[in-house]
């Protein structure tokens, strides 16, 4: 046994006493078991806070020991935990790692901040392709999963009786392995080779292999393997592409490469490179990809299908756009589809445009649309030259899968003893027609490897708590093909097994540790045979850079190729039902706070808004404005769905830009077992969804039922009135400030003339001469999707209190970046406008000369900065900044954290008390880090040596920072483009936090070149000094 | 016992040949004293007066538990948010205030422009300003995050070496506040000597006698003792007034100089003084007309008194209409789209409900002062005195909530609502104030004997003959024919 699992299992009972002098002494005395177990007689009754204090130093220390071996930071054979500081680890200094996190079968490469041998931080691995440095709102918010207290502590078996894993081992060995033909293993999609490795083997042995995987690429999957005869990864190279279509595929967040496809998209956005790509979207519910988009077509998610085949009908047939060889495309049947009204009145212009652009254009469905809809677009691409530009593959083989429908048939018919699920909650969210809850009932050992105790780790009888993958050894395939590697960053907080750990109890003859595991895996990958060996220095070398680098150096695949389509024929969509208010569509969707559910319990993304809806806590059902006016239904209604003969109640949001007839209902809510953040958030839309009708549906009717809900929102907290309605139409031109490519080209400092127009603006007093740094941020809302990485970055880095919705509810939410978006114009089909607000580091800060204790003050760089320790708490300053980004702390919102949930804390950063006013400080912290590591090699900060929180993980570049005296700076060049300008400028604040013009790049042909003046509202008809003086031209 | 008049008869007929009656009845120097000094010292206490005390300890209790609980659990029991962060606490902190304004202005003001009726409700109104005032020093106090080092706003010597911030309006309040209660408290205290003295002479218990002569200064009534008292007297008033106009002017810099649309106007200092002297007149009408009722003070505190704070009351009203209107002239004028729209949106907004309740409390109301039926009516102008009490309230609230909740960028929009906590500290400061009321009405001069006897026509020695019948066109009513028997 390796020494991982003593470190794991050393608070039980009768583990190998001598390698823990010191601590275990204190921690493994009979009177400490017998008080551990009077205390927490079994797990489902776990304490507030299952994990003690000396169980927290034992894990620490080990975790310490970890990272102190310096030139291994993962363990070798001694874990000893240390009375002198050990070589190469100061205290109080954060150390990253590498290591993957996977997310489905989606692999995203991440660096780990850990701090004292707790992970605290999550950023993307900036060596990784994929990401590029980035990384999205769900990786940044998992290392607070690793603290959560309600995640399953213990094995336990039958009815919550207290186990441990040795006696499960003893159990798989008599009961199970005997008689593998009868055993069935549920799993979710996974990358990884080695588990992957084991479930063949598995597989092999007899045991039946199935997956089941809530929001399920297999379409995609499906797709290429239809156009191309063989499975396929699609690589994007957005850099490549003009012209976009987006056929709901929501490429900016919801693709496998989605930080990879922001980057290469932003590049494209860039109008001071004097061309910008085109995107037009079709899908029913605004993405953050549709509000990026230069031309959205709300459509519903069951006509996009139709879309596409109108928009094929009108390349070939209307554009003369030749088939290629193996198109599978009967022309018959396009002729059929030319001029469908799922196209939209528009598709003609798309055609012309595409055309128009042949080899630099893109095509894409995403994972809601069918098997055909993809490979007719595979086949599109291609006869528009697109493939090996924007577009190409990277073939792989398809491994056999077996589905859930198949494994409930089996279970039903009784052919399966042992039924093992490893992670995931299937009686939760598996599809209700197949009454998976039921059916499993039917084998007689139910084995469950889960992080919670939950719906399904209920009904089974064995439940292991599964390790999170900051506690796990493993390895992944990224989409790129890129060979990745699993480190811990801590030992498993509660005794975790990782799914290769009980996989191999079953698998192999003599189980493996996950260490061991990883390692084999590794040496089969790079062409060994057999286990890895112990003592060669040469395999050792490259297994400890795979570590280190977090992959497998040159294993990924910059580009794919192009693949020849094998010409099977192409079903069109059957016309199907026409929608209506009493046939409405339903749609499934992932959600962008629980993904699938399975981040119910993570307060951070519980309490982050929806990019569109700003709805927290909760999901809704989304309905178009058109729908509400027809039905009555009004936001917070509560509505029944009947969908299938089968009933929901849902509250109701009216969603601007959704398409008429259709419902988005998000997947993950609705828990009751997700632990004390997620119980009760939301509605549990999985009661409606169907193995038949996965994404989306035909069918759906909705009654109001009288009742009302409160939705908790972080903008709009209360209804609109008209007089409001209408000023908010006036001045979001002045504040997301936005031309047209033309417009631009036609007058680069467009932008200077819109906005309030102002006297000349003059101070009081002598300015204060900035003559050292002077920071300052630009923010790019040509390039900002809203896809709120950076809301999450923020309050990791920065120890922003989650307050819960009653209190999100009463508009006190603690975020410092505040995604404003607005929806303009006509709300069926408005164009939307986002903006990340936080605080602007204003030189004439308002703020500061309100507050009469003189807790908050300039610094002699021109930070804003907030001494909380001075802090009265007379919120003067909250009321007079006009950004209105301060944030007070109404109660002290870190009293119910548990010992354990404070473990996620940055220690660099300040914990606000009670009744102290707290906002963006610019990550000064990381200020002070560059500060000190700059003088110690001798030299200033140089551009790029401080990234806050919000610019490092930012997918799309959107947010520079840096030091406007420095003239060579990215941020000073941003502020000298034309784009540049200052929100409220008007008031004389001189706002560090600087805008850069949103440009749209409509195609002339749909929406011919607006007047000057188009979102020229606000202060026009007030003007008082003109333009004059405003200095601009 | 001489005693006073009764509801007929009518001093409020202006007849420019003869000085108007301010105190009625066949009233001598003696007979004023009794009447005033006799409800503390020789009346019995009565029943209503523990009634009423026991309710408005009740709830000062309840004021007292709100603000524990705040303490406890912090500023979020009440109904604040982003952007509204300033709510409840500070518009009830703004209207203390405001009322405090009508003792110092009668006290001072119109002592030096020799308004003689004056005498028969300073002693009241001051002692009014002292308790509005108690009760708006306790909101700023409170209403702070960290409770525990409110100290810091004062400028005392502390381990941080630090100064408070001289730029920031709220320490100019602390200044101007602190300043003005004390100047309020020491002209309230040094008119009240000679009254106190008065008390200590009429006393019979060995306490009352102890408690009354320490707090009365050795005060004998010597020339000199009067002499020096009418100086300080003088100076006092000197003093204070620049305070009446100051204190308010400083409170609407908290307004004035933040910039947010709807705050920043520059109508702010006479605005609120005059809305402050219009508050404060009111509150005191509210309190006096059942004092007088309760306490026979008719003789003293006589429809003429009423009529003529009914006719300041006009003028202010008047003066804080023309304010509303100028407000929305110059928003319109100013060209300012986001002061324009804090307008509008005071009037049509989410807050139409307050902006109009305070419009037609401080616009309408008043300006049925016009009318001398109505001015000299005494059920109708208290009913109007509640209504100016709401609608000053409702003023505070419009300035401080609507402006906060929809400022420049319209992601940070919300609305306000007030908490269950909110609402019972109001309350409860209504509870601390009319206690303390209660407390003066029982154990001090109400009205201030001394003045009054100056007023009086046997005071003035070129009366030639003791006037001690007004004139009353001839029909004389029968108690004053007899001799005022009650």
């Amino acid at each position: 046994m390796s020494e991982m699992n003593n470190v794991q299992s050393s608070g039980g009972p009768g583990h190998e006493k001598n390698y823990w002098r010191s601590l275990q002494e204190l921690a493994d005395t009979d009177e400490y078991r017998s008080q551990l177990e009077n205390e927490f007689p079994a797990g489902i009754d776990a304490p507030a806070d299952g994990l003690t204090r000396r169980r927290f130093l034992q894990v620490m220390s080990a975790s310490i020991a970890m990272a102190s071996l310096t030139g291994c930071r993962w363990p070798e054979e001694k874990i000893v935990p240390f009375a002198a500081r050990p070589e190469g680890v100061s205290p109080g200094k954060p150390m990253q790692f590498a290591t993957t996190m996977e997310l489905g079968p989606i692999a995203l490469g991440v660096m780990a901040t850990s701090y004292d041998g707790r992970p605290i931080k999550i950023d993307g691995n900036p060596e990784f392709g994929l990401s590029q440095g980035a990384t999205s709102a769900f990786a940044q918010a998992s290392v607070l999963d690793v603290y959560d207290p309600d995640r399953s502590q213990k094995v336990l078996r039958g009815k919550g009786v207290e186990s441990s894993w040795e006696d499960f081992m003893a159990f798989a060995d008599s009961s199970v392995k005997g008689n593998l033909g009868r055993v069935a293993v549920l799993s979710g999609a996974s990358t990884s080779p080695a588990t992957n490795g084991l479930q063949m083997r598995l597989g092999q042995a007899g045991a039946g292999i199935y997956l089941w995987e809530p929001v399920s690429r297999v379409n995609e999957m499906k797709g290429a393997k239809k156009a191309f005869g063989t499975g396929a990864l699609s690589q994007l190279d957005l850099d490549q592409a003009q012209v976009i279509v987006d056929f709901d595929a929501n490429f900016l967040q919801d693709h496998p490469t989605a930080l990879r496809n922001s980057k290469q998209f932003s590049a494209g956005r860039r109008p001071e490179d004097g061309h910008m790509n085109r995107l037009y979207s079709f899908e029913n519910t605004y993405s953050i990809t549709g509000g990026m988009a230069d031309h959205r077509f709300p459509t519903a998610s069951g006509d996009i299908a139709a879309a596409v085949w109108a928009l094929a009908a009108e390349l070939v047939l209307g554009e003369g756009l030749p088939l290629p060889n193996g198109a599978g495309v009967d022309r018959g049947e396009l002729g059929k589809w030319r001029g469908h009204h799922a196209g939209g009145a528009h598709i003609a212009d798309l055609a012309k445009d595409l055309m128009a652009h042949r080899g630099h254009g893109l095509l894409i469905a995403g994972i809601r649309q069918d098997a055909d809809t993809h490979a007719l677009l595979h086949v599109l691409n291609e006869a528009l030259g697109n493939t090996g530009h924007a577009i190409s593959y990277l073939p792989m083989q398809t491994p056999q899968i077996r589905f859930l429908p198949e494994l409930v048939e089996n279970l039903n018919r009784g052919d399966i003893d042992t039924l093992v699920i490893l992670g995931g909650n299937p009686v939760y969210n598996a599809p209700v027609d197949l009454k998976f809850g039921e059916a499993i009932l039917k084998a007689q050992n139910r084995i469950h490897l889960g992080q919670r105790h939950d719906a399904t780790g209920a009904l089974s009888t064995w439940h292991i708590p599964q390790a999170h993958y900051l506690e796990s050894w493993g390895d992944a395939m990224g989409w790129d093909l890129t060979h990745m590697s699993v480190q811990p960053l801590i030992a498993p907080l509660y005794d975790g097994k990782s799914v290769n750990e009980v996989l191999s109890v079953l698998a192999d003859a003599t189980p493996r540790s996950g260490y061991e595991i990883a390692r084999d895996s590794f040496h089969a990958m790079t062409g060994g045979n057999g286990g890895a060996p112990v003592d060669n220095s040469g395999f050792e070398k490259k297994w400890r850079a795979f570590i280190h680098d977090g992959f497998l150096q040159g294993s990924g695949q910059a580009h794919g190729q192009p693949l020849a389509l094998a010409g099977a024929p192409l079903k069109a969509p059957g016309h199907g039902s026409t929608l209506s208010a009493d046939n409405l569509e339903i749609c499934f969707m992932q959600d962008q706070s629980t993904f699938d559910g399975r981040f119910a319990d993570n307060a951070w993304l519980q309490e982050m808004p929806d990019f569109m809806t700003k709805l927290t806590w909760d999901n809704a059902a989304l309905i178009s404005p058109a729908l509400s006016a027809e039905t009555g239904l009004k936001h917070g209604d509560v509505a029944t769905l009947e969908y299938q003969g089968r009933q929901l109640d849902m509250a109701i949001y009216v969603l601007p830009g959704q398409a008429k007839y259709s419902v988005t209902v998000n997947l993950g809510y609705g828990r009751d077992d997700a632990g004390r953040v997620g119980n009760g958030a939301g509605f549990n839309s999985y009661a409606l969804r169907t193995w038949e009708n996965q994404h989306h549906g035909t069918g759906l009717k909705l009654t109001a039922t009288g009742e009302t809900y409160l939705l908790a929102t972080t903008q709009d907290h209360h209804a609109i009135d008209q007089a409001g309605a209408d000023e908010i139409q006036k001045r979001v031109p002045n504040l997301v400030r936005e031309g047209n490519l033309e417009e631009y080209k036609a007058d680069e400092h467009f932008v200077d003339h819109l906005g309030i127009h102002s006297p000349p603006l003059e101070s009081l007093w002598k300015e204060w001469e900035y003559t050292g740094y002077k920071w300052g941020m630009a923010i790019d809302l040509n390039l900002c999707n809203g896809c709120n990485a950076c809301v999450i970055g923020c309050q990791s880095e920065n120890n922003v209190a989650v307050v819960g919705k009653d209190e999100v509810a009463r508009g006190r939410e603690m975020s410092w970046v505040r995604m404003d978006r607005y929806f303009m114009g006509n709300m069926d089909e408005p164009k939307v406008a986002q903006q990340p607000v936080g605080c602007a580091q204003c030189e004439m800060a308002p703020c500061e000369q309100v507050c009469p204790v003189a807790a908050t003050m300039h610094t002699d760089e021109g930070l804003n900065a907030m001494v909380y320790n001075r802090c009265v708490g007379t919120r003067y300053c909250s009321n007079n900044c006009p950004y209105k980004v301060r944030r007070f702390n109404w109660f002290n919102n870190f009293e119910d954290l548990t010992e354990t949930q404070r473990l996620v804390l940055n220690p660099d950063v300040t914990v606000r008390s009670r009744g102290v006013m707290e906002k963006c400080t610019y990550c000064v912290q990381r200020i002070e880090t560059a500060r000190v590591e700059t003088r110690v090699e001798g030299r200033g900060i140089e551009d790029g040596d401080v990234t806050p929180a919000c610019a490092q993980t930012c997918p799309s570049d959107a947010i520079v920072f840096g030091d406007l005296n420095d003239k060579d700076s990215r941020v000073s060049k941003l502020r000298e483009a034309s784009r540049s300008y200052d929100l409220l400028n008007y008031l004389h604040l001189k706002p560090r936090t600087f805008y850069m013009a949103r440009i749209r790049n409509p195609n002339l042909a749909i929406e011919p070149a607006a007047a000057h003046g188009d979102g020229h509202g606000g202060g026009h008809g007030a003007e008082q000094g003109g333009h004059a003086e405003q200095g601009h031209g | 016992m001489k005693s006073s008049v009764t509801d007929p008869f009518d001093n409020t007929i202006d007849d420019p040949t003869k000085p108007v009656e301010l105190v009625l009845g066949d009233h001598d120097l003696t007979s004023v004293t009794e009447l005033v000094s006799d409800i503390v010292l020789e009346r019995k206490t009565p029943l209503a007066w523990y009634a009423a005390f026991a309710f408005t300890t009740g709830l000062t209790g309840i004021l007292f538990l709100m603000i524990g609980y705040l303490f406890v659990k912090g500023v979020g029991v009440w109904g604040l948010n982003n952007p509204v962060s300033w709510g409840w606490a500070i518009v009830n902190f703004v209207f203390w205030v405001g009322i405090g304004h009508a003792g110092t202005l009668i006290s001072a003001i119109l002592f030096l422009l020799r308004q003689k009726w004056r005498t028969g409700i300073n002693r009241f109104a001051e002692a009014m300003t002292i308790f509005a005032v108690i009760c708006a020093g306790i909101f700023p106090g409170i209403h702070v995050g960290r409770v525990w080092v409110v100290y810091w706003l004062f400028p005392i010597p502390n381990y941080q070496a630090m100064w408070p911030n001289f730029r920031s309006p709220l320490l100019w309040d602390v200044f101007a506040v602190g300043t003005y209660a004390t100047v309020s408290l020491l002209f309230w205290y040094m008119g009240m000597v000679p009254d106190l003295a008065t008390f200590r002479d009429r006393a019979k218990g060995r306490i009352q006698q102890i408690v009354y002569g320490v707090l009365s200064l050795g005060w004998n009534g010597s020339h000199r003792h009067w002499h020096r008292y009418e100086k300080a007297y003088l100076l006092l008033a000197g003093l204070a007034t620049p305070l009446v106009l100051s204190v308010h002017s400083v409170v609407s810099f908290d307004f004035a100089t933040a910039q947010l649309p709807g705050w920043h106007t520059t109508i702010f200092p006479p605005y609120f003084v005059a809305g402050a002297v219009f508050s404060g007149f009111a509150m005191v009408g509210t309190l006096l007309i059942p004092a007088r009722q309760m306490f026979g003070l008719k003789s003293i505190i006589t429809l003429h008194h009423l009529e003529n704070m009914n006719k300041i009351i006009l003028a202010t009203g008047s003066m804080v209409g023309f304010a509303y209107a100028t407000e929305f002239f110059i928003a319109w004028y100013g060209g300012n789209p986001n002061e324009s729209f804090a307008f509008i949106n005071r009037a049509f907004g989410p807050y139409a409900w307050a902006y109009w309740i305070m419009v037609t409390c401080n616009v309408i109301t008043p300006q049925l002062f016009w009318s001398k039926k109505i001015r000299t009516n005494i059920p109708v102008m208290w009913v109007m005195y509640i209504f100016v009490n709401i609608g000053m309230w409702f003023e505070r609230f419009v300035i401080t909530v609507s402006s906060l909740s929809r400022d420049f960028l319209p992601s940070a929009w919300a609305y306000y609502d007030p908490t269950i906590v909110d609402i019972l500290t109001f309350v409860g400061s209504f509870g601390l104030f009319f206690t303390l009321i209660l407390l003066f009405i029982r154990f001090a001069p109400m009205v201030a004997m001394a003045e009054v006897k100056t007023i009086m026509p046997i005071a003035d020695a070129h009366s030639g003959e003791r006037r001690s019948v007004g004139d009353y066109h001839g029909d004389i009513p029968k108690d004053v024919r007899d001799g005022g028997a009650r």
